[in-house]
């Protein structure tokens, strides 16, 4: 095939891929930061030990 | 006579050529000493770039000796040429084989470089430098550090364009891969990614990389400016201070490793490495190690890839006009880069009610942080009471993310299409 098809399609799969990786990436975030939120009393606990 | 030509075969064996390349190593010295342009990296590539254009290139290689086993060897065995050419580095000539010993900087080379032992030992240190919680506290910045490899696919199509105008460039699909990868804006990226595909340009890749990190300020405002409306300029942007829990810090580079690594397992070197030199930070319990690699892994490493990758930088493969276009290509993908990100925050603008200042798009590059402050003080010119300096953190770095992403699609992406 010729290489400027296979760089087109290197574009097109390459930026939807690094597009769709990083979306996941922003919902692993939102369930992380949902399932896991911040708590004063941690950083207390620290700061006493 | 000729006793005496022996003496001075330096002098005899020296030629125009190594003048310019003198010139190029001064160059690269001089910016890393007088404008501070990434000094740690440009420096030793300079100096190894005037070691290695030394007559008889005595820092890469020794003087090659006749090896008669090996030449009785293959005038038995005609078969093995190619294996002893190939494999144990032996010249054959007039159907004698020599032996050529590796110095120094070849050994260095076959060993950090051709391995990619020295890219993935930067990452490791630059993953214990990153701090993630801007990302973290505000993830939607995270998709202006895709928009911002646009530079590097976009840059891939031109190079292989200019192939089919110029085919002596010698520019096909792996090759372009390494240039484009420039568009990272992440050093060992750019080496990880030509080590594989081409390893005879990681001298000028590499040089424009740099190169082209160090001058962000100047290449992105011009870009923004282009771009944008200075309406859009003034947009400010409303910061609320998000805390980030401990165990979440630590989840992230630990999760990230592992859906990177499902998805596109040849990436795990890059992301892998990056992501565990970011638990030993984050982790809170590793302070010497997170230290260690913060600044003595770091500092080492960098001085022998610097030179290292100096040393391949001999006239015969740096003296070519691909040379010419790599480094021009290089600024195609910085400028792309900056475009792509910029125009998707534009996009958004048109469908989210919460307005997005454009300038945060470029700062999803990987070059952390300048872009950041750069796209601070451009919002500061317009607005003296603008500050989007966080949320534009955020944007550098899921950059660094973004960049190590495109780096592994690169590398998944480019066997799987020529297998087709």
């Amino acid at each position: 095939m010729d290489d400027v098809v296979l760089g087109m399609q290197l574009m097109q799969y390459g930026l939807s891929g690094v597009f769709l990786v990083l979306i996941l990436f922003y919902g692993v975030i939102t369930l992380l930061m949902k399932a896991l939120p911040y708590r004063a009393e941690d950083d207390e606990n620290k700061q006493s030990q | 006579m000729e006793q005496f030509k022996q003496l001075f075969q330096g002098v005899i064996e020296f030629r125009i050529e190594y003048i310019i390349m003198y010139i190029v190593g001064g160059v690269l010295i001089y910016l890393a000493i007088k404008k501070d342009y990434e000094p740690m990296l440009l420096l030793p590539i300079g100096f190894g770039a005037i070691l290695v254009n030394l007559p008889f290139k005595s820092i890469w290689q020794y003087e090659a000796q006749l090896d008669e086993t090996v030449t009785k060897i293959i005038s038995d065995y005609p078969s093995l040429k190619e294996f002893f050419v190939e494999k144990l580095g032996y010249v054959i000539e007039n159907g004698q084989a020599y032996k050529v010993e590796p110095g120094v900087l070849q050994i260095l080379f076959n060993s950090g470089i051709l391995t990619e032992l020295f890219p993935v030992l930067i990452f490791v240190a630059v993953g214990a430098m990153i701090d993630f919680s801007p990302l973290l506290k505000n993830p939607r910045m995270i998709l202006f550090g895709a928009a911002a490899q646009f530079g590097i696919f976009f840059t891939i199509m031109v190079a292989l364009l200019l192939n089919k105008v110029f085919p002596s460039l010698g520019f096909d699909l792996k090759t372009a891969a390494s240039i484009g990868i420039i568009g990272a804006a992440d050093g060992p990226t750019s080496i990880f990614v030509a080590s594989k595909f081409a390893k005879h340009l990681i001298g000028p890749i590499s040089v424009a990389a740099y190169s082209y990190m160090s001058l962000v300020p100047i290449i992105q405002p011009p870009v923004i400016k282009a771009l944008t409306t200075k309406k859009e300029r003034m947009i400010r942007m409303e910061y609320k201070d998000v805390k980030v829990s401990k165990t979440v810090l630590i989840l992230f580079p630990i999760v990230v490793t592992v859906i990177a690594g499902i998805l596109a397992p040849i990436s795990v070197s890059l992301v892998g490495l990056l992501m565990f030199g970011n638990l030993i930070r984050e982790s809170g319990v590793l302070e010497r190690l997170s230290k260690t690699a913060q600044n003595e892994l770091a500092n080492l490493v960098t001085l022998l890839l610097g030179i290292t990758i100096g040393s391949t930088m001999h006239y015969e493969s740096f003296l070519q006009p691909a040379t010419l276009m790599i480094l021009l290509m290089g600024l195609v993908a910085f400028v792309f880069d900056t475009a792509g990100g910029v125009m998707l925050a534009k996009i958004m603008n048109l469908f989210t009610k919460e307005k997005i200042n454009p300038m945060i798009g470029a700062a999803g590059i990987s070059a952390f942080p300048m872009s950041a402050r750069i796209v601070q003080k451009m919002a500061k010119k317009e607005d003296p009471q603008n500050f989007i300096l966080m949320q534009a953190v955020g944007a550098n770095v899921a950059g660094q993310l973004g960049s190590i992403v495109a780096g592994g699609m690169v590398l998944a992406l480019v066997p799987w299409l020529l297998s087709l």
